[in-house]
């Protein structure tokens, strides 16, 4: 199987078939016909089961509350030296830090080349120290140099700006493969500048063990138990084409100007294993949601008390989020639809009761087409900060335009009273047991499912 | 604007993403505005990686 396109095919035919295991593919063939030496791992989080089992989380709907949690309480980082660091039992320096040695995937048609799409870039910021990281792409274009796009509004740029302005270039490393835990924590959404190693550790249970990197010292650390460890200089002012690139929304981002990376050494295991993501995929989307509900779960919690747990679906990108709430008082459903719009990623949010499921979208239309009046439920706000990613944005936009919808019922006139609409249609829950039974042992394969 | 000049009308649906094919290979492929700025790299094919100017490369469907 070619390093090219192949495994990605077999994300986008899984994806599209609701299954979601994860890929371990090794020998993958260049396109001299040689095989690459590090085996891939892929769609390892593609499956919002498996991916809150690796937490720990017995049941993945529970994840907002419990991220939230995790993130904001956090664990310190433990530092180890370098002879105990896993990720620096191979050091290659110099010619030998060779990007040719990583099975670099090429995923989508019209990508220029291979591209890193699971590298945690973690950089400082020069006037605290205080370091910063997150997953950004880059273009391997040679033996030791690639293409670095980081999001012009990230923490990570504005790192790399103050270094530039100070005409120097960004020391930076880039960081591969770890367990599922400690890739979430490091998407957690932060303030600027605030460490992702305790957030990390938060999701992860206990310290996150980091390693001074060979190339930057304790400028820069990064975990000592990640698969490789890719390190590095970016010069200050040197921009290159980039992209296009496939994006969460599922569309190509355009070719972009971005910085450059200079490579100086690469450090990996001694088995290591390179973890690629699927772009725009599950395999991307769902850990990234996940930590956004954590996200919007801290947001809304703090202006809407009743809210008891958020749904960002991969369905929705990141563009669309579930707000579910528990008897809200008379107006806080739509406190916090409003506060929902303002994460700069959301774009339509809809609030619901208790008795809907969030995780189910049969039961999101049932509340859309039967507790919405929309003139009176939906409010538009536009000119609020969004993604430029946005395939449906005017040209020239820098902000979008979103929907906030409260499909919530209405409260009782007073309490005790039953509230003002109609029951919905059940059976007595003994007979419903005894449904399931029937239906558990009885029902066909035959049957049509829908 | 006349009545029989809507395309600026704000219930009309344009597009954003701007194309050039490359002048060697003619892939084409979306860039961003940012790429016609006068301090921006060169434009790279992803086809036939080609590095050339914007202005060279033939536009296909362009947002205003």
């Amino acid at each position: 199987m070619p390093l090219t396109h192949a495994l990605t095919a077999l994300q986008h035919e899984l994806d599209a078939r609701g299954q979601s295991p994860v890929l371990l593919a090794r020998g993958l063939t260049r396109s001299d016909g040689s095989a690459a030496q590090i085996p891939v791992v892929t769609n390892l989080t593609a499956s919002r089961r498996l991916t809150a089992l690796a937490l720990g989380l017995a049941d993945h709907r529970n994840a907002a509350e419990w991220f939230a949690a995790r993130t904001r309480a956090g664990i310190e980082p433990q530092t180890l030296t370098r002879h105990a660091a896993p990720v620096q039992q191979i050091v290659l320096e110099g010619v030998s830090a060779d990007l040719s040695r990583l099975p670099v995937l090429t995923q989508h048609e019209l990508e220029p080349g291979p591209y890193l799409t699971a590298a945690h870039a973690t950089t400082f910021d020069p006037d605290s120290g205080v370091d910063n990281t997150a997953i950004q792409r880059c273009w391997v274009q040679g033996a030791r140099r690639m293409s670095y796009f980081p999001y012009p509004t990230s923490h990570n740029a504005r790192n790399m700006q103050k270094f530039w302005a100070r005409g120097e270039p960004c020391p930076i490393a880039f960081w591969i493969g770890h367990h599922p835990a400690v890739l979430m924590g490091t998407q957690a959404k932060l303030r600027y500048p605030q460490s992702h190693w305790a957030a990390a550790g938060g999701v992860l249970g206990e310290p996150l063990r980091v390693v001074p990197s060979v190339t930057h010292g304790d400028a820069i650390k990064v975990p000592a138990d990640a698969e490789i460890v890719i390190e590095g200089f970016v010069p200050a002012h040197v921009l290159a084409a980039d992209g296009p690139f496939g994006e969460y929304t599922g569309y190509l981002g355009p070719q972009v100007p971005a910085p450059v990376c200079e490579v100086t050494c690469i450090t990996q295991r001694q088995d290591a294993i390179y973890h690629d993501y699927g772009s725009g995929l599950a395999d991307m989307l769902v850990p990234d949601n996940m930590a956004m509900e954590g996200k919007l779960f801290e947001i809304v919690k703090a202006v809407a008390p009743s809210l008891v747990n958020v749904h960002v679906p991969a369905s929705g990108r990141r563009f669309h989020a579930y707000l579910q709430f528990r008897e809200p008082s008379r107006g806080e459903a739509r406190d916090g639809l409003a506060a929902a719009l303002a994460y700069r990623r959301t774009k339509m949010v809809i609030a619901v009761d208790d008795d809907v499921d969030i995780f189910a979208a049969d039961a999101m239309n049932w509340a859309l087409a039967t507790r919405v009046q929309w003139s009176r439920d939906s409010f538009v706000i536009d000119g609020l900060s969004g993604s430029a990613l946005d395939p449906s944005l005017p040209a020239g936009a820098t902000t979008a335009s979103k929907i906030a919808v409260d499909a919530t019922l209405p409260p009782a006139r007073r309490t005790g009273l039953p509230r003002a609409v109609p029951p919905t249609a059940t059976v007595p829950a003994s007979f419903a047991d005894q449904a399931r039974t029937l239906c558990d042992l009885a029902v066909s394969r035959e049957w049509p499912r829908s | 604007m006349t009545p029989h000049d809507m395309s600026g009308a704000i219930w009309e649906k344009h597009g954003n993403t701007t194309w050039l094919a490359c002048p060697r290979c003619r892939c084409a492929f979306p860039v961003s505005p940012r790429m016609q700025a006068p301090e921006a790299p060169a434009c790279c094919c992803p086809g036939c990686h080609l590095e050339f100017s914007p202005a060279r490369g033939p536009r296909g469907p362009t947002a205003p």
